[in-house]
């Protein structure tokens, strides 16, 4: 501005800065998009077409992976237990990290933070480790779970945890909801203190009891959140992996009795790097994407007609 | 009537207090639930391998079996050390950048009105809905054929703006005024500086729990390292100590595993405890306004 | 100027900038060994390395390194994490290869999946024959590494496999264990005992380990009557009466009127918890398993006798094999020779042997090293029994084992198998020709799928 001489030329520049400063904000984010994301995927469906076997052995197969998986019972098998995975875990996770969320977020609670940080823990363990410590907590007879419930009854001492296809799954769950819930409920504690006290003073005033107040206040005020962690949940669930591959690799099968722990992923990995052929993977992975985006659109438009019936 | 309105009044007390106890007495029974776990893995790190299977928790019977031993060929044996470096290093680099290029991008949507906004967002949204696991392998390739394998530019580079991480900066950052940006840029501010020195300060909150969030995940990725990480000197904390889980036939060392994953834990544990406060607000001001 | 995007933020700038810094100056890449070996098993790390107490003995890399001049590393890796390390190397035609791995026998089949031209690993008849040792090796221990007659790598072990049992619960329960030749004896025998103990109120006493949900402890029985699921020419043998047979029988020992089994957890410390309870008595174990027992168990000493497996008709093997590991040099090691003189001491020679009976029962599969009076002495954990020369025995009529890359499927159908006719033989109880044909059915339906299996994953050179 004190330079007379320079301000056309500078003024210019400036215009220039805040005309294309946000093209250059979102730059890096194009850039990645375009290397990491739309190449690859390109890269997926062509390399679906080959089957490959070494460094430089590969072959045309065009759809035949498609339509080799579409009559394989075993990615079925991945997509049910994925699925029922899927249902069962957000079915559980969602209520009782709410749960958690509400008891803590009452205000006679004290140390807070302490409970918090006691739940939100099992988070930090990554999902490795979290697999090695539950294979160890369910070891028939000498695990720590086993011991707890022959407490009970003796006969449970003798449950075999990861050697039934039931309870293989029970398992997974568990060891799931162990590192999870209070994630959840972190998530919902945010929401909870986002909820206007008035509107719970209103309800008061009206003689609502705690069930009509927490139906008509608090859930409409966390939805938002609500909708947030039952869709990215679900893609999470939907992308199980780590969990059942390290049990069942302590436990000595692929993919635990009967396939029990077999997911979409699993599949993938083992046809990429068990099997070596990373373009039968890559068809794996299409099914994976088509599952992803159904659900995610079914998901969709239910969160969007229930927000029409509400206005 | 004086009586009956105490009475009823320390009856209130008594019903708050019995409730309050009740509430407490749940919540310190689901805390031991969901603590027990960790207190039998910090238990297992000092015990020998003989006792590991015989006693669930400590050896009550000789005590004096208890050992550091773990600890020590955690270190001696294993090159733990120059995983955590790793690690730090990892996570620490991702997270500076990964905050940096999103809250940037965040400030861009949220705003300013340009060309193809809408398409962008549109965009970032099926983003979110495509499994990182299609990318694996034609990622892998790509690293491949980059001569990337076992660098750690495979691992941050890819990752280095996260959509999800937009849109929480977008959320926070609708709540910024619009005259406060007019206001700066009469001063004189260039657009870079109004998100340095406007935007982010107001949504400090946002970046705690930004930052943990993307801390963590850096912390715990395993899949990609696992794939692009080759030689010693380059593995992370989490590959670093699963390449010590083996075959059951093979026998895993699981005293020193134990000991290593319960020391992985500590640095992140730390940065929670450090952020909780922020997270909590952060996510308060950002994804739950949906 | 504050830093706007806060302190954690500007704390992790600074340790990723020391760090970097840190990782810039390290000693370069510390100057690499000329030979760096991968393996998975502790115990070979050690034999080959020592484990740091004294001995009197240089290790065996020392002893090398004397001899040759080259100075070798170990490095530990997992069986997964090589797995993925390895095949995401071979793929690539990575560069900076290890120049010796050990690989297990469960994971060989992928890496022989491609033409034998681009396999990541250095074929290895010329090398065997031209030192002579292809003649003084277990010629069935060949077969698990090779493709199309092209050896990729050398065998460890034989891992022949054996009974072991607690005699002194045996004894009391009045049985003679080892009389029992065949399976349907022993069966019976060990109902018996079973029954022997619950009278006395022991509830929890199952005779042996059989895994429910694997097929771990099925393919030693099928092995034992000459059958692979897949054999190597690629033939499935699943539908073959005697192997209906087999499952069915397996399936009756595990669940139903006639169980005799139970599991273990899956660390070896588990099983050796369940021997000293007493909660299972019998296990079916290769050389490589005897050494966790021991070091899990040692207060079982004098307690433990070994037995060779009961066989189910003349002309079965009283053995199987279980486990194995094969050392073999990558395509792209730079100093294949050195590597391969590296194999041979560490495998063939006197003082690789002798370093690797230091650490483990092992038997190696050198034919001409069975002699040695090493291998005649008693063992005192089973009570002066001369084991080592019931392994050798064992050897002489070992089964050959093939893996293909449709054999880890096929073991997850076997699974499948187990679990459901366990089930069958729960709900009805003693209908043995029915569980038969059941298991018939079930088998033959697999073999449709391996077989699509097979064909679409082949490569034809």
């Amino acid at each position: 501005m004190t330079n007379e001489g320079g301000r056309g030329l500078s003024s210019k520049l400036w215009a220039m800065q805040a005309k294309y400063a946000p093209y250059l904000f979102v730059a890096p984010f194009l850039l990645l998009f375009c290397a990491f994301m739309v190449y690859p995927l390109l890269r997926s469906i062509s390399m679906s077409f080959y089957s490959y076997a070494g460094p430089h052995t590969s072959r045309f197969v065009g759809l035949g992976h498609y339509r080799y998986f579409l009559g394989d019972f075993l990615l079925w098998i991945a997509v049910a237990n994925t699925i029922v995975y899927a249902i069962v875990y957000m079915g559980l996770q969602i209520p009782l990290s709410l749960g958690l969320a509400l008891l803590l977020n009452n205000p006679r609670v004290r140390f807070r933070n302490l409970f918090r940080f006691a739940f939100f823990a099992p988070y930090l363990v990554g999902n490795v480790f979290v697999s090695v410590i539950f294979v160890l907590l369910l070891s028939q007879r000498h695990g720590l779970i086993p011991k707890a419930l022959g407490f009970f009854n003796p006969a449970w001492l003798e449950v075999s945890w990861l050697g039934d296809p039931i309870n293989a799954r029970i398992a997974i769950v568990v060891a799931s909801l162990w590192l999870s819930v209070g994630w959840g409920m972190v998530f919902f504690l945010a929401a909870l203190q986002g909820v206007d006290r008035e509107l719970y003073d209103a309800a008061a005033v009206d003689g609502a009891g705690p069930w009509s107040r927490f139906r008509h206040v608090t859930l409409p005020g966390i939805k938002p959140v609500m909708t947030f962690l039952v869709v990215s949940g679900t893609i999470g669930a939907l992308q199980l992996f780590e969990l059942p591959y390290v049990i069942f690799l302590q436990h000595g099968s692929a993919a635990g009795p009967k396939w029990a722990g077999l997911t979409i992923v699993m599949y993938l990995y083992q046809q990429g790097f068990d099997l070596g052929d990373i373009g039968a993977a890559c068809a794996v992975g299409w099914f994976l994407v088509l599952l992803i985006l159904g659900v995610a659109l079914v998901q969709i438009r239910i969160s969007r007609a229930g927000r029409e019936e509400e206005s | 009537m004086n009586v009956a309105l105490n009475d009823t009044v320390r009856s209130r007390k008594r019903r708050i207090r019995v409730g309050s106890l009740t509430l407490h007495a749940l919540l310190i029974a689901m805390a031991v639930t969901t603590l027990t776990p960790f207190l039998w893995l910090i238990c297992s790190t000092f015990k020998t391998k003989a006792d590991f299977f015989t006693y669930t928790f400590l050896p009550w019977d000789h005590l004096n079996a208890l050992t550091l031993d773990n600890y020590r060929r955690l270190f001696a044996q294993e090159p733990f050390a120059v995983w955590m470096v790793n690690s730090v290093f990892l996570a620490s680099a991702y997270t500076v950048v990964v905050v940096t290029l999103s809250s940037l991008g965040g400030f861009a949507l949220a705003k300013y009105r340009f060309a193809g906004r809408r398409v962008l967002m549109l965009v970032m949204l099926v983003t979110m809905l495509v499994p990182g696991q299609v990318l694996l392998l034609p990622n892998y390739d790509i690293m491949r054929k980059w001569g990337w394998m076992n660098s750690y530019a495979a691992i941050l580079v890819p990752g280095a703006v996260s959509v999800f991480g937009m849109f929480l900066f977008r959320q926070a950052m609708m709540l910024l005024p619009d005259e406060l940006l007019q206001a700066g840029r009469m001063d004189g501010c260039s657009e870079a500086r109004l998100w340095w020195e406007v935007a982010l300060p107001i949504v400090r909150p946002m970046i705690g729990a930004f930052t943990l969030l993307s801390f963590m995940a850096a912390w715990n990725s395993f899949l990609w390292p696992q794939v692009i990480l080759q030689t010693p000197d380059k593995l992370t904390l989490p590959i670093g100590l699963s390449n010590m889980i083996n075959l059951p036939e093979y026998q895993t060392n699981l005293g020193i595993l134990m000991a290593g994953t319960l020391l992985s834990i500590l640095p992140v544990a730390v940065l929670f405890f450090v952020l909780q406060r922020d997270f909590v607000a952060g996510l308060a001001s950002g994804a739950v306004k949906g | 100027m504050s830093f706007h995007l806060g302190k954690p933020i500007l704390v992790m700038l600074i340790l990723s900038v020391v760090c970097a810094a840190g990782l810039a100056l390290r000693p370069g890449k510390r100057d690499r060994a000329d030979l760096l070996v991968w393996v998975f098993a502790e115990v070979h790390q050690k034999t080959y390395q020592g484990d740091g107490k004294p001995t009197t003995q240089p290790t065996l890399v020392e002893q090398f390194r004397r001899r040759t001049g080259k100075r070798v590393a170990i490095e530990m890796v997992a069986t997964r994490s090589e797995d993925v390390r390895l095949v995401s190397m071979f793929m690539s035609d990575a560069r900076d290869v290890p120049d010796v791995v050990e690989l297990e026998i469960s994971s060989v089949a992928k890496y022989l999946r491609p033409p034998t031209s681009d396999i990541g690993l250095l074929p290895l008849n010329d090398f065997l024959t031209r030192s002579g040792w292809m003649d003084k090796v277990l010629a069935a221990r060949f077969a698990p590494w090779s493709k199309n007659g092209v050896i990729f790598g050398v065998p460890h072990d034989v891992h022949p496999v054996t009974l072991v049992y607690r005699e002194d619960l045996f004894r009391e329960a009045g049985i003679d264990l080892p009389a029992m030749k065949t399976w349907p004896e022993f069966r019976a025998a060990c109902l018996k005992f079973q029954d022997f103990w619950r009278a006395r109120g022991v509830k929890n006493r199952h005779a042996i380990e059989l895994m429910n949900s694997s097929a771990d402890h099925l393919i030693p029985m099928l092995l034992q009557r000459h059958m692979n699921p897949i054999d190597g020419g690629g033939t499935i043998e699943i539908t073959k009466e005697k192997f209906v047979e087999t499952v069915a029988f397996f399936a009756e020992c595990v669940a139903g009127p006639t169980q005799i089994a139970s599991q273990s957890p899956a660390a070896a410390g588990g099983l050796a918890r369940d021997l000293i309870e007493g909660n299972i008595c019998v296990f079916v174990t290769p050389d490589w398993r005897i050494d966790y027992i021991k070091e899990y168990a040692p207060g079982l000493a004098g307690k433990m006798r070994m037995m060779p497996m009961p066989i189910f008709e003349p002309g079965d093997s009283r053995t199987a094999t279980w486990g194995g590991t094969m050392m073999g040099i990558p395509r792209n090691c730079k100093d294949p020779e050195a590597a391969w003189k590296l194999i041979e001491f560490l495998y063939f020679s006197k003082e690789g042997l002798d370093a690797r009976r230091q650490y483990s029962a092992i038997l190696p599969p050198v034919i001409t090293q069975w002699n040695d009076p090493v291998y005649q002495r008693g063992d005192p954990y089973f009570g002066g029994q001369q084991t080592d020369l019931l392994f050798i025995e064992m050897a002489k009529e070992l089964p050959a084992r093939y893996v293909t890359p449709a054999t880890a499927i096929a073991n997850g159908y076997l699974s499948k198998v187990i679990v459901d006719a366990a089930t069958f033989v729960e709900r009805h109880p003693g209908d043995h020709a029915a569980l038969v044909a059941q298991c018939r059915e079930w088998l033959t339906g697999i073999a449709r799928d391996l077989r699509r299996r097979i064909e679409h994953g082949k490569f034809d050179e």
